[in-house]
C-alpha cells in the first residue's frame, strides 16, 4: 500500500527529495562498484556473500509460502527484499533465523553451508545473525539490562550484570540511547526507543548481520529517517543489513540492493542505482493480470453536515499502562471518512476502546444522533448502529472455529430480522449470509454452514467483518487498521466497501498506522499523539509533511 | 469437515488405552487377567458369555452409576462451552443434594409430583447458586475459576457436613446425616435391588434439552461465543459477565440436579460423604464426550460402566477398584492431547525434529 | 486461658510445621509457575511422594531409620522428577491444556496409590521416619535458594523469560521447552518432598487421602503470594497458622457461638484456609500480574 502512492498521490517535494538522495546514493555506489567492481561481478567466490540461499522451498497445509527461492546478500551492503503481503518474506526471514526449516534448498552464511545446523535462533545468532522483528521480541516485564543478559550466548551460572553493563555502554553510545536507563522495564519504552534496544540487542549478541523485519511500519516519518541513517552508519562499521519491507519508496532511497518475491518466488534481483519504481511494482505484482487499478476516492466534496458522532472533551486516565486520553474532541457527519493519523501507542487502542464501549471514560461524553452513548453496552451501542472492523480480525473480529454464518450472526444475535432472536432461525441466517457473500465476493467453498473461518484466507476474513459491519441496521463505522496484512486485491476491496458505505451515508472513522492509507482514503485527517488529538485537517490542505510533522507531536 | 477425523477417532483410542492400562496393572499385579476381566464385563453390561446369560441387575447398576454421571458430565461441559473449567461439580452436587433432602423432608403431605418437582427444583437452584459465586468471583474480581471451584469443594463439603452433625442432624441415629425424605417422592427401582430409578430418564432428558439450548437458542449461542473466543464475543458486543453467569449457573444447576435424584432415588436423605468423587469424574466424561450431548451420554454410560465393574471385579476377584480411577485418568490423558501427533504422519515427524525445543509452525507466519 | 511462654512456643511450632509441606510444594509451583506453565499437579506429586516415601522406607525397614528414611527420600525425588517429567510433557509437547494435564496427573496419582496401597499393603503400613524438623529446616531455607536461582543465576532469568514471553524468550536464543522441563521437574521433586514430610515426617504411615487438598493450597499460596518465593512462603505461613489455631481449638474445648453457629466447630475451622484463599484472590488478584504466559498454549 506503500507504492500505491508511488503512482497515485506520492507528495511531490518528497519525491524529489527522494530523487536526490537516490542520485547520491548512485554516486556512492558508483565509486564503490569501482574500486570493488572485481569483486562484485565475480561472485563465484562465495564467502562475499553474507547469507546466501539457494533454492528454498517451504510449504504449509495448502499453501506454498517459499517455491524454490535464491537470495544473495553481499557483505556489507544494505540490501532490501520487497514483496506485497503475503508473497513470503516472513517465511522467508523465520527460515532465515532458524525458526523454520525450509522442506527443501541450503543456507550459507559467509560461505558456509549452514542448512543443517541451522535448527533454532539461538543456531542463527551464534552464527552472528540478528533479528530486530516488527513486533518487538523485547520481555516487557524484565529491565533492559535483564533482556540483554537474556540474549548472552554463554556466561557463568550467575548473572554478571557489571560485564554486561560493560559492555552495552559503548553500544548504546553508538546507538544514540546512551542515556537510557539500563534498569528500567522495557515495557515502558516507546515504540523508537523498544526499536533501537532490539537493534542494541542484536548487537550485543555480536550480529554482523542484521535482519530488519518491517521496521517502519510503526515510526513517524521523521524517525524513519534517522533509523535509516543510523543503519547507515552501522552499516560503514561493516555490518550486513537484509530489510525486509513492502514499502518500495523507503528503499529506492537508501538501499544497495533490492531483490522481490512475488507468490512466494523469485521476482527479480535488482541493483537500486539501475532500477525504477515502476519496474518494482511490476515485478511485485506481475505484469497484467494480477494488476490492480487502484479503487478511485472521490473523495466527498459537498458535505451535508448531519453530524452522526460527537465526542466531547473525551478523558480517560491511563488504564494497565496505557495512555492518557486528554480533552478528545470531534465530530463525524454522515457520509465522510475521518481518518485518524498518529504512531502506534498513541492512543489509538484507548480511544477505539472508548467509542466501542469496552472501556468506559472517565469524563466528557460520546454522542450519536444527538443522544449520549458513553454510558451504554457494546452489544446496545451495535444494536444502535455503530459497527467495528477491529484491528485484529483473527482474535478480536472472528471467532476463528465458528462456521461463516455463525460468525455473521455473532453480535446480532438477537436481531429477529438478521435470523437471530431466542432461537436462531437458520432458514433464514442462511439466506443473509448468502446474500453477504455475493454481495461482498466471499470466496468459500461448498459449505458454509460448517466451513469455519479459520480455514478462509485473510482477504476472504475481512469481507465478512466488513459484511456484518455494514449489512444489518449500522450507520456509522469505527474501521482499525482494515486493511492491514491483505495484499492489494484485498485492500482494493475493503477501500471499495468503505467508499460505498460513505456514499450510502454513513459515517467512517479510520484508525491507520499507514499514513499513506490515511492519505489515500480521509476526508479529512486528525491527528492524535501522545493521547491528545493535535488537530484535524480538510483532506485538501493535509499534505505527508504536515501529517509526518504532525505524529511526532510538532503543531507548528 | 477437517474438525471431525480426529473427533470421532480419538475417543475409542482414549477407551482402548484405558484398557490396555487395566490390563498392564491387573498382569503386574499378578492377577488373573482372564477372571477379573470377564468380572469387569459382566460387571459392567450384566452379559456374561460362557454359558450365555444376562443379569439385569449388574446392567442396572451400571446405568444406575451413569445417571449422576450424566448430569455431572453435562455440568463440566457446559462450563467448558464457555471457556470455564468447572471443577466445582462436585461442590455444587453435594449443595444441590443438601438442599433437595431439606425439601424433601419439610414439606409433607403435598401431592407427589409437586413435591419432587419442588425438590428437584431446590437441587438445581442450590446447584446453580454455588455455581454462579465462582463466575462472579471471575468477572468481578479476576479470581480464577479452577482454584475458586476448588475452594469452593472443600467448604461444601464442610460446610453441610456441619449442617448434619448440628442443627440437621438426623434425630434418630447416631450417623451424620439428614432425616429422611417424605416416602412419597422417592424415585422407586426398575430393578428390584438395583438403585436404578426415573432418575436416569431425567438425566437424559436434561442432556438433550441443554443440548437443544446450546446449539439453538441465541443465549446458547453466545456461551459459545464467549467459549470459543472471549475477545471476539466482547468486541462483538455479547455481554460476557451475563453469559458467563448464566453458563455457571446452567452448570451449577446440572451439577445439583445430579445431587438431587441421588437423594431421591438412593439415599432417600442427605448423608455426609454421599458425593462420592462424582463431581470430579464428570471431568473426565466431559473431556472423553467432546462436549457434545451424546458424546457425553456415551462417556456417561462407559464410565457408569467401568465403575460397575470394577465394583464387581473388587468384589469376585478382589482387585481394587481404583483401577477405575487411573483408566479415567488415562482417557483424560489421552481426550487432552492437543498436539498434532495425533493427527497426521507429519505431526509425529514434527515431534522428532523439534529437538531444540521448538514446535514448528503450523500455518504461515503473517 | 491462660498462655504460657512454652504455650506461645508449641503454637509456633505448629504453626511453622503446619506450614511446611505447604512451603515445599508452593517453591515447587512458584518455579513452575514463574516458567509459564499451571500447576494444579502438585497434588498429585503430594500424593505420589508421600506414597512413595512410604513404601522405599518400609522396604529398606530393617536397616535402621537412617537408611531407610534416605531410601525414603531418594525414591521421593526420583519419582517426583519422573512425574514432573510427565507434566511437562503432557503440556509441553502434547500441548495439553495445563490444567487438564494437572487433572489427569492428580487422578493418576490418586488411583494408583489407593490401588498400590491396597493391593501391597491391605493390613495398613508403618514406619520410623524421619524427624519432621530436618523438613522445617529445608523448608526455611527452600526459598532464599529458589529467589537466589530466579534473579540470580541466568537459568533463573531464562526461566522468568519463559513464562512471560515465550516467544521473545526464543528469539532471544533460550531454549524454552527444556527450561521449562527443569522448572517443572523441580516442581515434580519438591511438591513430592512435601508429601514424604506427610508420611515419613508426620504420619509414619500412609493414607489414601493424606494430601487433603494441600496441593491446592499450595498453589493458592503461590498466587497469595503473587509468583514470589518469599510472598508465598508468607501465604504458606498463613495457612500453617489457621491450621495450628484449629487444632488449639479443638483441645482447648473453647465453643465461640455466634447467631447460633458454632464457629469453632471442627468442620467450620476447616473451612478457614479455603475461604481465606477466595478471600485473599478475591481481594489481590485483580492488582497482581501472573507470569504473562502462564498457561498459553502457544505454538512456539
Amino acid at each position: 500500500m506503500g507504492y500505491k502512492s508511488e503512482y497515485t498521490t506520492l507528495d511531490d517535494r518528497l519525491f524529489l527529495r527522494s530523487l536526490t538522495i537516490t542520485c547520491l546514493e548512485m554516486l556512492q555506489l558508483a565509486s564503490k562498484c569501482l574500486t570493488s567492481g572485481n569483486r562484485l561481478l565475480n561472485s563465484s567466490v562465495s564467502n562475499h556473500f553474507a547469507i546466501e540461499l539457494q533454492g528454498i522451498t517451504r510449504s504449509f497445509p495448502g499453501v506454498v509460502a517459499n517455491r524454490s527461492v535464491s537470495l544473495k546478500v553481499v557483505t556489507g551492503t544494505f540490501h532490501a527484499l520487497i514483496g506485497e503481503n503475503g508473497a513470503g518474506k516472513s517465511t522467508l526471514l523465520n527460515i532465515l533465523f532458524g525458526r523454520l526449516k525450509p522442506d527443501e534448498g541450503s543456507i550459507l552464511f559467509n560461505g558456509n553451508d549452514v542448512t543443517n545446523e541451522l535448527n533454532s535462533p539461538l543456531d542463527a545468532i551464534r552464527k552472528g545473525i540478528g533479528l530486530v522483528s516488527q513486533h518487538f521480541s523485547l520481555i516487557p516485564a524484565l529491565s533492559i539490562l535483564e533482556n540483554l543478559m537474556l540474549s548472552q550466548l554463554s556466561g557463568s551460572i550467575l548473572l554478571d550484570k557489571a560485564s554486561a553493563r560493560a559492555k552495552a555502554l559503548p553500544l548504546m553510545e553508538r546507538l544514540g540511547i546512551g542515556h537510557l536507563n539500563l534498569n528500567q522495564k522495557t515495557s515502558s519504552l516507546s515504540v523508537t526507543i523498544q526499536q533501537r534496544v532490539e537493534i542494541l540487542k542484536a548487537l550485543f549478541q555480536g550480529a554482523t548481520t542484521l535482519l530488519l523485519d518491517e521496521p517502519t511500519a510503526t515510526l513517524a516519518p521523521t524517525e524513519v529517517e534517522a533509523l535509516f541513517q543510523l543503519l547507515k552508519e552501522l552499516q560503514k562499521d561493516g555490518a550486513t543489513i537484509l530489510f525486509v519491507t513492502h514499502k518500495l519508496r523507503e528503499m529506492l532511497s537508501y538501499s544497495d540492493h533490492i531483490s522481490v518475491l512475488r507468490h512466494g518466488e523469485n521476482a527479480g534481483d535488482y541493483e537500486t542505482a539501475f532500477v525504477t519504481s515502476e519496474t518494482l511494482i511490476e515485478s511485485m505484482m506481475g505484469s497484467g493480470k494480477n494488476y490492480y487499478k487502484p479503487e478511485k476516492n472521490s473523495f466527498n466534496t459537498d458535505r451535508q453536515q448531519t453530524e452522526l458522532l460527537k465526542v466531547n472533551n473525551l478523558c480517560l486516565s491511563g488504564v494497565n499502562a496505557g495512555i492518557a486520553l486528554q480533552n478528545i474532541s470531534f465530530t463525524v457527519s454522515s457520509g465522510e471518512i475521518l481518518g485518524i493519523a498518529g504512531v502506534d501507542g498513541s492512543g489509538q487502542k484507548e480511544l477505539i476502546r472508548c467509542l466501542v464501549g469496552i472501556q468506559n471514560l472517565h469524563s466528557g461524553s460520546i454522542l450519536f444522533d444527538g443522544r449520549e452513548i458513553q454510558n451504554d453496552s457494546v452489544g446496545k451501542r451495535i444494536r444502535d448502529g455503530i459497527a467495528y472492523i477491529p484491528e485484529d480480525r483473527q482474535s478480536a473480529g472472528l471467532v476463528m472455529d465458528f462456521s461463516i454464518a455463525e460468525n455473521y450472526l455473532l453480535g446480532h444475535e438477537t436481531d429477529k430480522s438478521g435470523g437471530g432472536g431466542y432461537l436462531i432461525n437458520r432458514q433464514m441466517l442462511t439466506r443473509r449470509v448468502q446474500d453477504m457473500i455475493s454481495t461482498y465476493d466471499v470466496r468459500v467453498g461448498t459449505d458454509m454452514e460448517r466451513t469455519p473461518a479459520r480455514s478462509l484466507s485473510g482477504g476472504n476474513q475481512q469481507k465478512i467483518v466488513i459484511g456484518r459491519a455494514l449489512d444489518y441496521n449500522a450507520r456509522f463505522l469505527i474501521a482499525c487498521q482494515p486493511t492491514r496484512g491483505l495484499d492489494i486485491g484485498a485492500t482494493q476491496s475493503v477501500y471499495k466497501s468503505l467508499y460505498k458505505a460513505r456514499d450510502s451515508g454513513f459515517g467512517i472513522i479510520l484508525f491507520s498506522l499507514d499514513i499513506d492509507e490515511i492519505m489515500e482514503i480521509s476526508d479529512r485527517i486528525g491527528v492524535l499523539f501522545n493521547g491528545r488529538l493535535l488537530k484535524i485537517l480538510d483532506r485538501h490542505e493535509a499534505t505527508l509533511d504536515s501529517i509526518g510533522s504532525l505524529m511526532t507531536g510538532n503543531i507548528s | 469437515m477437517h474438525r471431525k477425523t480426529p473427533i470421532s477417532f480419538r475417543p475409542i483410542a482414549s477407551v482402548l488405552s484405558g484398557i490396555l492400562i487395566i490390563v498392564i496393572f491387573l498382569a503386574a499385579s499378578g492377577y488373573n487377567v482372564g477372571s477379573a476381566f470377564s468380572a469387569l464385563w459382566i460387571g459392567a453390561t450384566g452379559i456374561q458369555i460362557a454359558p450365555i446369560s444376562f443379569q439385569p441387575y449388574q446392567l442396572a447398576q451400571s446405568l444406575a452409576n451413569a445417571t449422576p454421571l450424566l448430569f455431572t458430565g453435562l455440568s463440566v461441559a457446559i462450563g467448558m462451552k464457555a471457556g470455564l473449567f468447572n471443577i466445582g461439580a462436585q461442590g455444587q452436587l453435594t449443595f444441590g443434594a443438601f438442599a433437595t433432602a431439606v425439601v424433601g423432608f419439610s414439606f409433607n403431605g403435598m401431592p407427589a409430583i409437586i413435591h419432587i418437582c419442588l425438590a428437584l427444583g431446590a437441587g438445581a437452584i442450590a446447584g446453580a447458586i454455588w455455581g454462579a459465586i465462582p463466575a462472579l468471583l471471575k468477572s468481578a474480581r479476576g479470581v480464577h475459576e479452577v482454584i475458586s471451584t476448588i475452594m469452593l469443594n472443600y467448604v461444601a463439603s464442610d460446610i453441610t457436613s456441619y449442617m448434619v452433625t448440628h442443627s440437621l442432624k438426623d434425630r434418630g441415629s447416631q450417623a451424620p446425616q439428614t432425616a429422611a425424605i417424605s416416602k412419597n417422592i422417592h424415585l422407586h427401582p426398575f430393578v428390584p435391588g438395583s438403585l436404578l430409578n426415573a432418575g436416569i430418564f431425567i438425566a437424559l432428558s436434561v442432556v438433550a434439552l441443554s443440548s437443544w439450548f446450546i446449539s439453538r437458542t441465541s443465549w446458547g449461542f453466545r456461551i459459545r461465543a464467549v467459549g470459543e473466543s472471549r475477545e471476539a464475543a466482547e468486541t462483538n458486543g455479547v455481554p460476557i459477565t451475563a453469559t458467563l453467569l448464566l453458563a455457571m449457573a446452567l452448570s451449577g444447576a446440572a451439577a445439583g440436579l445430579a445431587g438431587a435424584v441421588m437423594v431421591l432415588g438412593q439415599e432417600h436423605r442427605f448423608v455426609k460423604g454421599m458425593s462420592g468423587s462424582y463431581g470430579f469424574d464428570g471431568i473426565a466424561v466431559a473431556l472423553l464426550g467432546g462436549n457434545s450431548g451424546l458424546g457425553v451420554t456415551l462417556s456417561a454410560l462407559f464410565f457408569g460402566g467401568l465403575a460397575s465393574g470394577a465394583n464387581n471385579m473388587q468384589l469376585l476377584t478382589n482387585v481394587p477398584d481404583s483401577i477405575a480411577t487411573v483408566v479415567q485418568a488415562v482417557v483424560i490423558f489421552f481426550a487432552g492431547v492437543r498436539s498434532p501427533i495425533f493427527h497426521s504422519k507429519r505431526g509425529i515427524k514434527k515431534m522428532i525434529n523439534t529437538r531444540t525445543g521448538q514446535v514448528i509452525h503450523e500455518s504461515p507466519p503473517d | 486461658m491462660n498462655l504460657h511462654l512454652t504455650d506461645i512456643g508449641s503454637f509456633v511450632m505448629s504453626t511453622l510445621l503446619g506450614a511446611t509441606p505447604l512451603i515445599l510444594a508452593a517453591m515447587g509451583g512458584v518455579l513452575s509457575e514463574k516458567a509459564g506453565v499451571v500447576n494444579i499437579a502438585l497434588e498429585g506429586f503430594i500424593l505420589a511422594g508421600a506414597f512413595i516415601a512410604v513404601s522405599a522406607a518400609h522396604l529398606f525397614g530393617g536397616h535402621g531409620w537412617v537408611i531407610s528414611s534416605l531410601m525414603g527420600i531418594l525414591a521421593t525425588v526420583f519419582l517426583g522428577l519422573i512425574m514432573g517429567m510427565m507434566h511437562a510433557f503432557l503440556t509441553q509437547r502434547t500441548r495439553m491444556d495445563h490444567v487438564v494435564s494437572g487433572l489427569g496427573i492428580n487422578l493418576l496419582a490418586m488411583g494408583a496409590t489407593r490401588y498400590l496401597y491396597l493391593h501391597l499393603y491391605p493390613n495398613g503400613v508403618e514406619v520410623a521416619g524421619l524427624d519432621r524438623r530436618y523438613f522445617l529446616v529445608a523448608a526455611l531455607i527452600l526459598p532464599f535458594l529458589v529467589q537466589f536461582l530466579l534473579v540470580k543465576t541466568r537459568f533463573g532469568l531464562k526461566l522468568r523469560a519463559c513464562g512471560e514471553d515465550p516467544d521473545s524468550a526464543v528469539l532471544a536464543g533460550v531454549s524454552v521447552i527444556p527450561v521449562r522441563y527443569v522448572a517443572v521437574i523441580l516442581s515434580g521433586i519438591l511438591a513430592a518432598l512435601a508429601g514424604a514430610y506427610l508420611t515419613l515426617g508426620d504420619a509414619h504411615n500412609f493414607s489414601t487421602d493424606i494430601s487433603a487438598g494441600k496441593g491446592y493450597i499450595a498453589l493458592a499460596a503461590v498466587i497469595f503470594g503473587k509468583w514470589n518465593p518469599f510472598g508465598a512462603t508468607g501465604a504458606a505461613l498463613f495457612f500453617g497458622f489457621f491450621y495450628a489455631l484449629q487444632t488449639r481449638l479443638q483441645i482447648s474445648s473453647i465453643v465461640i457461638h455466634f447467631w447460633g453457629i458454632d464457629l469453632t466447630n471442627p468442620f467450620l475451622m476447616d473451612t478457614l484456609p479455603y475461604l481465606m484463599t477466595i478471600i485473599v484472590l478475591a481481594s489481590f488478584v485483580g492488582h497482581t500480574k501472573p507470569p504473562a504466559a502462564l498457561g498459553r498454549q502457544e505454538v512456539l
